[in-house]
């Protein structure tokens, strides 16, 4: 029987270690999906290359940053690149948070602009409705380890 | 296709949790590879499904569980197969709590147990089991959780 298969993306919440803010990019005005939205980094996997390699080379690729900790991945999304709803066009997401300690960014031709901004903020920004989602994961999840944190 | 853009097999999974802080391991029959090993709850997504669907359709045929809710994801893993004719695969694996006891087994699987998460460790020989309980533990840790 054939397997299915699925393009896979990884994406990035980028967190700032020193003011907790977090990374969006822009995209730029002539991307076939979403052009000009606010967004994480992120992009597709490369054959034999795992989620982890992958989601590196793409932050690096898109802001230039290499000093990068996974803190743990957030949730999957399921997407049809174009809104086609082909098996070639079908994509599984899987979001993780990140942490760097750089605050310079260097963004690449597939964006336009960047900015470093709370949260809170970033969430009432976004209207990319996939990222609006896992950055609301990211945002709960913190304060249930900052809870634990300051119960000690 | 204009890239080196990869396709790939995907397998969602769970760390099913019960009300005592047991997790829930099932042994593999001796048809699927890897054979007679203990495992978590989880498979392929199918063409065309939504991630979570089909996790809910996995647990629903490997254990018979509807209920049950999802607390966070917790490890990321990837396996080549071992016929190389065969795309890699890429795995997420949720923790998941429910209040179900009642277990029963497809016929993927042979037995089943509910552990402390330190005894599935000890029998578990898989490294991606192996990871993804390590993971599970870390990570209830981090919430200022016990494990036994």
């Amino acid at each position: 029987m054939l397997k299915p298969l699925f393009s896979v993306a990884v994406t990035a919440i980028i967190e700032h270690k020193s003011d907790n803010k977090i990374l969006l990019i822009r995209r730029s005005n002539t991307s076939v999906d979403f052009p000009g939205y606010w967004e994480d980094v992120g992009g597709r996997l490369k054959q034999t290359e795992i989620p982890e390699e992958g989601l590196r080379r793409e932050i690096q690729e898109e802001t230039g940053i290499t000093d990068i900790e996974i803190i743990k991945p957030l949730t999957v999304f399921h997407v049809y690149r174009k809104g086609i709803e082909t098996a070639e066009n079908e994509l599984i997401g899987i979001s993780f948070w990140c942490r760097t300690n750089t605050k310079k960014v260097t963004i690449s031709s597939e964006h336009s602009a960047y900015q470093w901004v709370d949260p809170e903020e970033a969430f009432a920004i976004v209207d990319h409705p996939v990222f609006k989602k896992y950055l609301g994961i990211q945002i709960a999840e913190k304060k249930l380890i900052e809870k634990t944190i300051m119960a000690k | 296709m204009v890239d080196s853009e990869g396709r790939f097999v995907f397998t969602i999974a769970a760390i099913m949790e019960n009300p005592s802080g047991e997790i829930l391991l099932l042994k593999r029959s001796a048809y699927k590879s890897p054979v007679n090993i203990w495992d978590i709850v989880g498979g392929g997504v199918n063409q065309f499904e939504d991630p979570f669907d089909a996790l809910s359709r996995e647990i629903m045929e490997e254990t018979s569980i509807k209920s049950y809710d999802l607390i966070k994801a917790i490890d990321v893993f990837s396996d080549k197969h071992e016929d190389n004719d065969i795309p890699e695969m890429i795995g997420i694996t949720f923790w998941c709590k429910t209040i179900t006891k009642e277990i029963y087994l497809s016929d993927e699987h042979t037995a089943f147990k509910w552990l402390k998460p330190k005894e599935a460790l000890a029998i578990s020989e898989h490294p991606v089991v192996k990871r993804n309980i390590e993971r599970f533990i870390h990570e209830k840790k981090r919430l200022g959780l016990e494990v036994e």
